[in-house]
Protein backbone atom coordinates (compact mmCIF):
# COMPACT_ATOMS: atom_id res chain seq x y z
CA UNK A 1 0.00 0.00 0.00
CA UNK A 2 1.25 3.65 -0.74
CA UNK A 3 2.33 5.53 2.15
CA UNK A 4 0.30 8.88 1.99
CA UNK A 5 2.64 10.77 4.47
CA UNK A 6 6.13 9.71 5.48
CA UNK A 7 7.56 11.74 8.60
CA UNK A 8 11.74 12.03 8.62
CA UNK A 9 13.60 12.95 12.11
CA UNK A 10 16.77 14.40 11.37
CA UNK A 11 20.06 13.99 13.45
CA UNK A 12 18.87 15.41 17.12
CA UNK A 13 21.02 18.91 17.54
CA UNK A 14 21.67 18.09 21.48
CA UNK A 15 23.78 21.77 21.77
CA UNK A 16 21.06 23.60 20.70
CA UNK A 17 18.58 20.97 22.52
CA UNK A 18 16.07 20.89 18.96
CA UNK A 19 14.90 17.71 16.84
CA UNK A 20 13.90 18.53 13.26
CA UNK A 21 11.23 15.91 11.83
CA UNK A 22 10.40 15.88 8.09
CA UNK A 23 7.13 15.96 6.76
CA UNK A 24 6.25 14.56 2.97
CA UNK A 25 2.74 14.18 1.91
CA UNK A 26 -0.80 14.70 2.77
CA UNK A 27 -1.96 14.68 6.79
CA UNK A 28 -5.22 13.61 5.97
CA UNK A 29 -6.76 10.58 7.91
CA UNK A 30 -4.67 7.93 5.46
CA UNK A 31 -1.52 9.96 6.54
CA UNK A 32 -2.31 10.25 10.21
CA UNK A 33 -2.53 6.55 10.51
CA UNK A 34 0.80 5.78 8.54
CA UNK A 35 2.93 8.45 10.87
CA UNK A 36 0.97 8.81 14.20
CA UNK A 37 2.41 4.90 15.72
CA UNK A 38 6.01 6.49 14.61
CA UNK A 39 5.53 10.03 15.80
CA UNK A 40 3.92 8.78 19.22
CA UNK A 41 7.12 6.68 19.97
CA UNK A 42 9.09 9.89 18.77
CA UNK A 43 7.31 12.37 21.20
CA UNK A 44 7.38 10.18 24.04
CA UNK A 45 11.06 9.04 24.24
CA UNK A 46 11.76 12.90 23.22
CA UNK A 47 14.57 14.29 25.43
CA UNK A 48 15.16 17.82 24.06
CA UNK A 49 13.70 21.32 24.47
CA UNK A 50 12.39 22.15 21.28
CA UNK A 51 10.47 19.71 18.84
CA UNK A 52 10.20 21.63 15.29
CA UNK A 53 8.00 19.92 12.09
CA UNK A 54 9.63 20.97 8.95
CA UNK A 55 6.75 21.24 6.49
CA UNK A 56 8.11 22.25 3.46
CA UNK A 57 7.07 18.69 1.53
CA UNK A 58 3.53 18.58 3.32
CA UNK A 59 0.98 19.50 0.63
CA UNK A 60 -2.32 19.02 2.62
CA UNK A 61 -3.47 19.27 5.94
CA UNK A 62 -6.90 18.15 7.15
CA UNK A 63 -8.93 19.51 10.36
CA UNK A 64 -8.50 16.36 12.24
CA UNK A 65 -4.63 16.19 11.58
CA UNK A 66 -4.47 19.74 13.10
CA UNK A 67 -6.17 18.09 16.07
CA UNK A 68 -3.48 15.72 16.65
CA UNK A 69 -1.24 18.54 16.34
CA UNK A 70 -2.49 19.89 19.09
CA UNK A 71 -2.30 16.71 20.73
CA UNK A 72 1.28 16.94 20.96
CA UNK A 73 1.48 20.21 21.54
CA UNK A 74 -0.38 19.53 24.83
CA UNK A 75 1.73 16.19 25.49
CA UNK A 76 5.07 18.33 24.98
CA UNK A 77 3.90 21.43 26.49
CA UNK A 78 3.03 19.09 30.34
CA UNK A 79 6.99 18.18 30.15
CA UNK A 80 7.68 21.76 29.53
CA UNK A 81 8.84 20.93 25.80
CA UNK A 82 8.03 22.85 22.62
CA UNK A 83 6.44 22.13 19.54
CA UNK A 84 6.69 24.32 16.69
CA UNK A 85 6.06 24.98 12.75
CA UNK A 86 8.58 25.64 9.87
CA UNK A 87 8.19 26.35 6.62
CA UNK A 88 4.92 25.70 5.64
CA UNK A 89 3.95 26.11 1.90
CA UNK A 90 1.06 28.34 1.11
CA UNK A 91 -1.80 26.38 1.37
CA UNK A 92 -0.98 24.27 4.52
CA UNK A 93 0.04 27.57 5.85
CA UNK A 94 -3.56 29.64 4.73
CA UNK A 95 -5.07 26.02 6.53
CA UNK A 96 -3.25 26.75 9.77
CA UNK A 97 -3.61 30.14 9.96
CA UNK A 98 -7.59 30.02 9.51
CA UNK A 99 -7.87 27.78 12.13
CA UNK A 100 -5.98 29.98 14.50
CA UNK A 101 -3.10 27.24 15.48
CA UNK A 102 -0.93 29.77 14.93
CA UNK A 103 -2.03 31.61 18.39
CA UNK A 104 -1.21 28.19 20.17
CA UNK A 105 1.54 26.91 18.19
CA UNK A 106 4.55 28.87 16.94
CA UNK A 107 4.83 29.41 13.07
CA UNK A 108 7.82 30.14 11.35
CA UNK A 109 8.31 30.50 7.56
CA UNK A 110 12.27 29.39 7.82
CA UNK A 111 13.98 27.08 10.66
CA UNK A 112 16.36 29.53 11.56
CA UNK A 113 13.51 32.55 12.37
CA UNK A 114 12.39 29.91 14.91
CA UNK A 115 15.78 28.96 16.69
CA UNK A 116 16.42 32.91 16.94
CA UNK A 117 12.83 34.20 17.72
CA UNK B 1 -9.16 -45.32 19.04
CA UNK B 2 -8.77 -47.74 16.32
CA UNK B 3 -5.62 -48.75 17.76
CA UNK B 4 -6.60 -48.93 21.41
CA UNK B 5 -9.99 -50.97 19.74
CA UNK B 6 -8.01 -53.42 17.94
CA UNK B 7 -5.51 -54.27 20.73
CA UNK B 8 -8.61 -54.76 23.47
CA UNK B 9 -9.99 -56.97 20.46
CA UNK B 10 -6.66 -58.71 19.93
CA UNK B 11 -5.79 -59.14 23.80
CA UNK B 12 -9.59 -60.69 24.33
CA UNK B 13 -9.73 -62.55 21.13
CA UNK B 14 -6.16 -64.08 22.56
CA UNK B 15 -7.56 -64.91 25.93
CA UNK B 16 -10.54 -66.02 25.22
CA UNK B 17 -9.08 -68.39 22.54
CA UNK B 18 -7.16 -69.86 25.70
CA UNK B 19 -9.73 -70.17 27.34
CA UNK B 20 -11.55 -72.35 24.83
CA UNK B 21 -8.79 -74.14 23.88
CA UNK B 22 -7.40 -75.41 27.66
CA UNK B 23 -11.38 -76.15 28.07
CA UNK B 24 -12.08 -78.48 25.18
CA UNK B 25 -8.31 -79.83 25.33
CA UNK B 26 -8.82 -80.82 29.30
CA UNK B 27 -12.29 -82.28 27.96
CA UNK B 28 -11.76 -84.06 24.70
CA UNK B 29 -8.44 -83.53 23.44
CA UNK B 30 -9.17 -81.61 20.41
CA UNK B 31 -11.16 -78.47 19.43
CA UNK B 32 -14.95 -79.22 18.11
CA UNK B 33 -17.04 -77.42 15.94
CA UNK B 34 -19.35 -76.10 18.73
CA UNK B 35 -16.47 -74.80 20.38
CA UNK B 36 -15.35 -72.98 17.68
CA UNK B 37 -18.43 -71.61 16.23
CA UNK B 38 -18.66 -70.19 20.00
CA UNK B 39 -15.67 -68.93 19.79
CA UNK B 40 -16.45 -66.82 16.75
CA UNK B 41 -19.76 -65.83 18.32
CA UNK B 42 -18.63 -64.02 21.42
CA UNK B 43 -16.19 -62.38 19.39
CA UNK B 44 -18.15 -60.98 17.09
CA UNK B 45 -20.00 -59.90 19.55
CA UNK B 46 -17.49 -58.28 21.13
CA UNK B 47 -16.41 -56.63 17.97
CA UNK B 48 -20.56 -54.92 17.78
CA UNK B 49 -20.17 -54.14 21.63
CA UNK B 50 -16.56 -52.70 21.39
CA UNK B 51 -17.34 -50.76 18.13
CA UNK B 52 -20.51 -49.27 19.34
CA UNK B 53 -19.07 -48.31 22.71
CA UNK B 54 -15.32 -46.69 21.66
CA UNK B 55 -16.21 -45.69 18.08
CA UNK B 56 -20.33 -45.15 17.39
CA UNK B 57 -21.49 -43.64 20.78
CA UNK B 58 -19.02 -40.68 20.89
CA UNK B 59 -19.48 -39.69 17.02
CA UNK B 60 -23.16 -39.92 17.47
CA UNK B 61 -23.39 -37.36 20.67
CA UNK B 62 -20.86 -35.19 18.59
CA UNK B 63 -22.81 -35.53 15.77
CA UNK B 64 -26.34 -35.08 17.43
CA UNK B 65 -24.71 -31.59 18.61
CA UNK B 66 -23.66 -30.93 15.31
CA UNK B 67 -27.11 -31.31 13.39
CA UNK B 68 -28.44 -28.69 16.86
CA UNK B 69 -26.27 -25.82 15.34
CA UNK B 70 -27.18 -27.02 11.86
CA UNK B 71 -31.14 -26.57 12.78
CA UNK B 72 -30.25 -23.35 14.77
CA UNK B 73 -31.00 -25.38 18.17
CA UNK B 74 -29.72 -24.97 21.38
CA UNK B 75 -26.60 -26.65 21.49
CA UNK B 76 -24.28 -28.21 24.24
CA UNK B 77 -20.38 -28.75 24.57
CA UNK B 78 -19.26 -32.16 24.35
CA UNK B 79 -17.00 -33.23 27.14
CA UNK B 80 -13.91 -35.75 26.61
CA UNK B 81 -10.63 -36.16 28.16
CA UNK B 82 -10.00 -38.46 25.36
CA UNK B 83 -7.06 -37.35 22.77
CA UNK B 84 -7.75 -39.65 19.91
CA UNK B 85 -9.90 -39.02 16.78
CA UNK B 86 -12.82 -38.23 18.70
CA UNK B 87 -11.32 -35.98 21.43
CA UNK B 88 -9.97 -34.06 18.40
CA UNK B 89 -13.41 -34.14 16.33
CA UNK B 90 -15.31 -33.21 19.99
CA UNK B 91 -12.55 -30.29 20.56
CA UNK B 92 -12.99 -29.17 16.55
CA UNK B 93 -17.04 -28.71 17.49
CA UNK B 94 -16.21 -26.87 20.78
CA UNK B 95 -14.18 -24.60 19.00
CA UNK B 96 -16.36 -23.90 16.18
CA UNK B 97 -19.37 -23.73 18.04
CA UNK B 98 -17.96 -20.87 20.61
CA UNK B 99 -16.38 -18.78 17.52
CA UNK B 100 -20.47 -19.07 16.32
CA UNK B 101 -21.57 -17.35 19.77
CA UNK B 102 -18.61 -15.26 19.44
CA UNK B 103 -19.71 -14.05 15.94
CA UNK B 104 -23.19 -13.78 17.14
CA UNK B 105 -22.61 -11.47 20.03
CA UNK B 106 -20.69 -9.42 18.14
CA UNK B 107 -23.78 -9.12 15.81
CA UNK B 108 -26.01 -8.19 18.86
CA UNK B 109 -23.38 -5.48 19.93
CA UNK B 110 -23.13 -4.35 16.62
CA UNK B 111 -26.61 -3.73 16.30
CA UNK B 112 -27.21 -2.72 19.24
CA UNK B 113 -24.19 0.33 18.25
CA UNK B 114 -26.30 1.17 15.39
CA UNK B 115 -29.70 1.00 16.98
CA UNK B 116 -28.01 3.58 19.46
CA UNK B 117 -26.03 5.61 16.97
CA UNK B 118 -29.70 6.09 15.23
CA UNK B 119 -31.21 7.31 18.11
CA UNK B 120 -28.69 9.83 18.58
CA UNK B 121 -28.76 10.55 14.94
CA UNK B 122 -32.44 11.32 15.26
CA UNK B 123 -31.84 13.49 18.29
CA UNK B 124 -29.12 15.37 16.39
CA UNK B 125 -31.40 15.81 13.79
CA UNK B 126 -34.36 17.99 16.52
CA UNK B 127 -31.12 20.02 17.25
CA UNK B 128 -30.63 21.40 13.55
CA UNK B 129 -33.77 23.93 13.51
CA UNK B 130 -36.69 22.71 12.21
CA UNK B 131 -37.51 25.86 10.04
CA UNK B 132 -34.97 28.92 8.35
CA UNK B 133 -35.88 31.87 10.22
CA UNK B 134 -37.18 34.49 7.18
CA UNK B 135 -37.28 38.03 8.04
CA UNK B 136 -38.33 41.50 5.49
CA UNK B 137 -34.29 42.08 5.11
CA UNK B 138 -32.69 38.83 4.86
CA UNK B 139 -33.70 35.52 2.92
CA UNK B 140 -31.69 32.81 4.42
CA UNK B 141 -31.55 28.97 2.91
CA UNK B 142 -29.50 26.14 4.80
CA UNK B 143 -28.39 22.92 3.77
CA UNK B 144 -26.43 19.89 5.71
CA UNK B 145 -25.76 16.56 4.99
CA UNK B 146 -23.67 14.57 7.17
CA UNK B 147 -21.20 11.88 5.79
CA UNK B 148 -21.80 9.28 8.64
CA UNK B 149 -24.91 9.17 11.44
CA UNK B 150 -23.60 11.29 13.72
CA UNK B 151 -22.31 14.42 11.88
CA UNK B 152 -19.79 17.18 13.41
CA UNK B 153 -21.29 19.79 11.39
CA UNK B 154 -23.80 22.35 12.95
CA UNK B 155 -25.73 25.74 12.82
CA UNK B 156 -28.08 27.37 13.83
CA UNK B 157 -30.10 30.49 13.92
CA UNK B 158 -30.92 31.79 17.47
CA UNK B 159 -33.19 35.09 17.60
CA UNK B 160 -32.51 37.37 20.68
CA UNK B 161 -32.80 41.01 22.06
CA UNK B 162 -33.41 42.49 18.80
CA UNK B 163 -31.02 40.17 17.06
CA UNK B 164 -30.32 36.78 15.10
CA UNK B 165 -27.67 34.92 15.19
CA UNK B 166 -26.57 32.57 12.42
CA UNK B 167 -23.82 30.04 12.46
CA UNK B 168 -22.15 27.50 10.78
CA UNK B 169 -19.42 25.29 12.99
CA UNK B 170 -17.64 22.29 12.44
CA UNK B 171 -15.99 19.75 15.15
CA UNK B 172 -12.94 17.92 14.11
CA UNK B 173 -13.65 14.70 12.47
CA UNK B 174 -17.03 13.37 13.06
CA UNK B 175 -19.03 10.34 14.81
CA UNK B 176 -20.66 10.38 18.76
CA UNK B 177 -17.36 12.87 20.08
CA UNK B 178 -18.53 15.05 17.46
CA UNK B 179 -21.60 15.04 17.78
CA UNK B 180 -21.30 15.51 21.33
CA UNK B 181 -19.70 18.53 21.24
CA UNK B 182 -21.70 19.93 18.58
CA UNK B 183 -24.66 19.24 20.71
CA UNK B 184 -23.10 21.03 23.51
CA UNK B 185 -21.91 23.90 21.71
CA UNK B 186 -25.60 24.13 20.55
CA UNK B 187 -26.79 24.48 23.94
CA UNK B 188 -24.17 27.05 24.94
CA UNK B 189 -24.59 29.09 22.11
CA UNK B 190 -27.92 29.55 22.47
CA UNK B 191 -27.84 30.05 26.33
CA UNK B 192 -25.14 32.46 25.62
CA UNK B 193 -26.99 34.32 22.67
CA UNK B 194 -30.35 34.62 24.93
CA UNK B 195 -27.48 36.28 27.94
CA UNK B 196 -25.47 38.30 25.99
CA UNK B 197 -25.71 41.46 23.52
CA UNK B 198 -23.43 40.67 20.93
CA UNK B 199 -22.11 37.62 19.30
CA UNK B 200 -18.05 38.30 20.20
CA UNK B 201 -19.16 38.15 23.88
CA UNK B 202 -21.35 35.02 22.96
CA UNK B 203 -17.91 33.27 20.78
CA UNK B 204 -15.79 34.28 23.79
CA UNK B 205 -18.00 32.84 26.59
CA UNK B 206 -18.67 29.54 24.57
CA UNK B 207 -14.83 29.03 24.03
CA UNK B 208 -14.20 29.54 27.37
CA UNK B 209 -16.28 26.75 28.82
CA UNK B 210 -16.08 24.37 25.66
CA UNK B 211 -12.23 24.35 26.44
CA UNK B 212 -12.82 22.71 29.96
CA UNK B 213 -14.93 19.42 28.59
CA UNK B 214 -13.34 19.10 25.45
CA UNK B 215 -9.45 16.62 25.13
CA UNK B 216 -6.71 18.94 23.00
CA UNK B 217 -7.30 17.38 19.75
CA UNK B 218 -10.95 17.99 19.88
CA UNK B 219 -12.06 21.91 18.52
CA UNK B 220 -15.04 23.43 16.34
CA UNK B 221 -14.53 25.87 13.95
CA UNK B 222 -17.28 28.66 13.94
CA UNK B 223 -18.45 31.66 12.30
CA UNK B 224 -21.25 33.45 13.51
CA UNK B 225 -23.25 36.31 11.62
CA UNK B 226 -25.32 38.71 14.05
CA UNK B 227 -28.08 40.43 12.33
CA UNK B 228 -29.53 43.27 14.20
CA UNK B 229 -33.16 44.21 13.39
CA UNK B 230 -33.05 47.51 15.05
CA UNK B 231 -30.22 48.74 12.71
CA UNK B 232 -30.42 46.71 9.79
CA UNK B 233 -26.55 46.29 10.37
CA UNK B 234 -24.92 42.22 10.05
CA UNK B 235 -21.60 42.13 11.38
CA UNK B 236 -19.61 38.57 12.11
CA UNK B 237 -17.31 37.05 14.20
CA UNK B 238 -14.73 33.83 13.30
CA UNK B 239 -13.47 31.46 15.12
CA UNK B 240 -11.01 29.65 12.97
CA UNK B 241 -13.34 28.83 10.57
CA UNK B 242 -13.70 29.15 6.42
CA UNK B 243 -14.14 32.15 4.97
CA UNK B 244 -16.83 33.95 4.24
CA UNK B 245 -18.02 35.07 0.83
CA UNK B 246 -20.04 38.26 0.03
CA UNK B 247 -21.27 38.07 -3.73
CA UNK B 248 -21.93 41.62 -4.33
CA UNK B 249 -24.65 41.51 -6.94
CA UNK B 250 -23.90 45.20 -8.23
CA UNK B 251 -20.25 44.64 -9.85
CA UNK B 252 -20.58 41.20 -9.63
CA UNK B 253 -17.90 40.34 -7.99
CA UNK B 254 -16.90 38.39 -4.63
CA UNK B 255 -15.33 39.31 -1.58
CA UNK B 256 -13.20 36.76 0.11
CA UNK B 257 -13.07 37.33 4.10
CA UNK B 258 -10.93 35.46 6.19
CA UNK B 259 -13.12 34.70 9.27
CA UNK B 260 -10.06 34.89 11.50
CA UNK B 261 -9.78 34.11 15.49
CA UNK B 262 -9.16 30.14 16.78
CA UNK B 263 -11.36 27.37 17.02
CA UNK B 264 -13.19 26.75 20.06
CA UNK B 265 -11.62 24.89 22.38
CA UNK B 266 -8.03 25.59 21.41
CA UNK B 267 -7.21 28.12 23.64
CA UNK B 268 -8.24 28.61 27.44
CA UNK B 269 -9.22 32.16 26.40
CA UNK B 270 -10.50 33.25 22.99
CA UNK B 271 -11.05 36.99 24.13
CA UNK B 272 -8.50 38.21 22.43
CA UNK B 273 -8.63 36.99 18.96
CA UNK B 274 -12.20 36.77 18.67
CA UNK B 275 -12.96 40.17 17.21
CA UNK B 276 -16.45 41.53 15.64
CA UNK B 277 -16.63 43.30 12.30
CA UNK B 278 -19.57 44.41 10.33
CA UNK B 279 -20.36 43.54 6.89
CA UNK B 280 -22.21 46.00 4.55
CA UNK B 281 -24.51 44.69 2.69
CA UNK B 282 -26.12 46.14 -0.76
CA UNK B 283 -29.79 44.70 -2.04
CA UNK B 284 -29.55 41.55 -3.73
CA UNK B 285 -25.95 40.67 -1.74
CA UNK B 286 -25.50 37.36 -0.78
CA UNK B 287 -23.60 36.07 2.08
CA UNK B 288 -22.28 32.28 2.09
CA UNK B 289 -21.10 30.35 4.25
CA UNK B 290 -19.70 26.72 4.10
CA UNK B 291 -17.71 24.25 5.70
CA UNK B 292 -14.82 22.41 4.58
CA UNK B 293 -16.26 19.12 3.75
CA UNK B 294 -17.59 21.60 0.53
CA UNK B 295 -14.16 22.84 -0.49
CA UNK B 296 -12.34 19.20 0.93
CA UNK B 297 -14.48 17.30 -1.45
CA UNK B 298 -12.94 14.62 -3.91
CA UNK B 299 -13.96 13.60 -7.13
CA UNK B 300 -12.75 10.17 -8.81
CA UNK B 301 -8.99 11.84 -9.14
CA UNK B 302 -9.10 12.63 -6.08
CA UNK B 303 -8.92 16.41 -7.30
CA UNK B 304 -10.72 19.22 -4.72
CA UNK B 305 -13.88 21.05 -5.12
CA UNK B 306 -11.75 23.85 -3.52
CA UNK B 307 -12.62 27.61 -2.90
CA UNK B 308 -12.10 28.71 -6.28
CA UNK B 309 -14.15 26.24 -7.80
CA UNK B 310 -17.09 27.52 -5.31
CA UNK B 311 -16.60 31.05 -5.57
CA UNK B 312 -16.84 30.21 -9.63
CA UNK B 313 -20.46 28.39 -9.35
CA UNK B 314 -21.62 31.95 -7.05
CA UNK B 315 -20.01 33.94 -10.24
CA UNK B 316 -22.04 31.89 -12.69
CA UNK B 317 -25.32 31.80 -10.68
CA UNK B 318 -24.81 35.37 -8.82
CA UNK B 319 -26.68 37.81 -10.97
CA UNK B 320 -29.15 35.66 -12.04
CA UNK B 321 -30.79 33.61 -8.64
CA UNK B 322 -32.01 34.15 -5.50
CA UNK B 323 -30.45 32.54 -2.41
CA UNK B 324 -32.32 29.80 -2.57
CA UNK B 325 -31.55 29.45 -6.56
CA UNK B 326 -27.79 29.24 -5.55
CA UNK B 327 -27.68 27.24 -2.77
CA UNK B 328 -29.74 24.86 -5.19
CA UNK B 329 -26.39 25.17 -8.10
CA UNK B 330 -23.95 25.07 -5.18
CA UNK B 331 -25.46 21.36 -4.42
CA UNK B 332 -25.87 20.54 -8.33
CA UNK B 333 -22.51 21.21 -9.25
CA UNK B 334 -20.95 19.87 -5.85
CA UNK B 335 -22.53 16.37 -6.64
CA UNK B 336 -21.51 16.32 -10.30
CA UNK B 337 -18.35 17.19 -9.52
CA UNK B 338 -18.03 14.18 -6.59
CA UNK B 339 -19.89 12.01 -8.98
CA UNK B 340 -20.10 8.68 -7.51
CA UNK B 341 -17.17 9.21 -5.65
CA UNK B 342 -17.70 8.94 -1.15
CA UNK B 343 -17.45 11.73 1.14
CA UNK B 344 -15.70 11.74 4.22
CA UNK B 345 -16.85 14.32 5.71
CA UNK B 346 -20.11 16.18 6.71
CA UNK B 347 -21.48 19.15 4.07
CA UNK B 348 -22.96 22.42 5.62
CA UNK B 349 -24.12 25.80 3.12
CA UNK B 350 -25.83 28.56 4.59
CA UNK B 351 -26.57 31.32 2.09
CA UNK B 352 -28.34 34.92 3.46
CA UNK B 353 -29.85 37.20 0.60
CA UNK B 354 -30.14 40.49 2.09
CA UNK B 355 -33.29 41.78 -0.09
Amino acid sequence: MVQTLKITPQNPNEEKGYQVIQFAGDFDKAGHMDIREQLDALVKEFKLTDLVFDFTSLKFINSESIGYLMEIHNILAKKKKNLALVKPDAHVKEVLKTIGISEVIPMHSTLDAYLNK
Amino acid sequence: MFIKFLLSFLIFAVILGGVFWLMDYLGTGEMSLEVVLMFFGIMALYVFVSFFWFVVKPIRSVLSQMQLVMNGKKFKKVYTRRVDEVGVLANFFNQMTQSFTDVADDIQDRNRILDELAVAAELQKEIFPDEVPQLDQLKIVAKNRPATELGGDSYDFIEAKDKLYMYVGDVTGHGVTAGLIMAMVNAMIDSFAATYGNARDVIVQTNNHIKKYVKPSMYMTLVMLCWDKATNKMTYVGAGHEHILIYRKAKGEIDDLVSGGTALGMTEDASATAVEKEILLASGDLVILYTDGITEAKNEGGELYGLERLKNTILDYGQAYTAAGVSHHIATDLSSFVGDESQIDDMTLIVVEKT
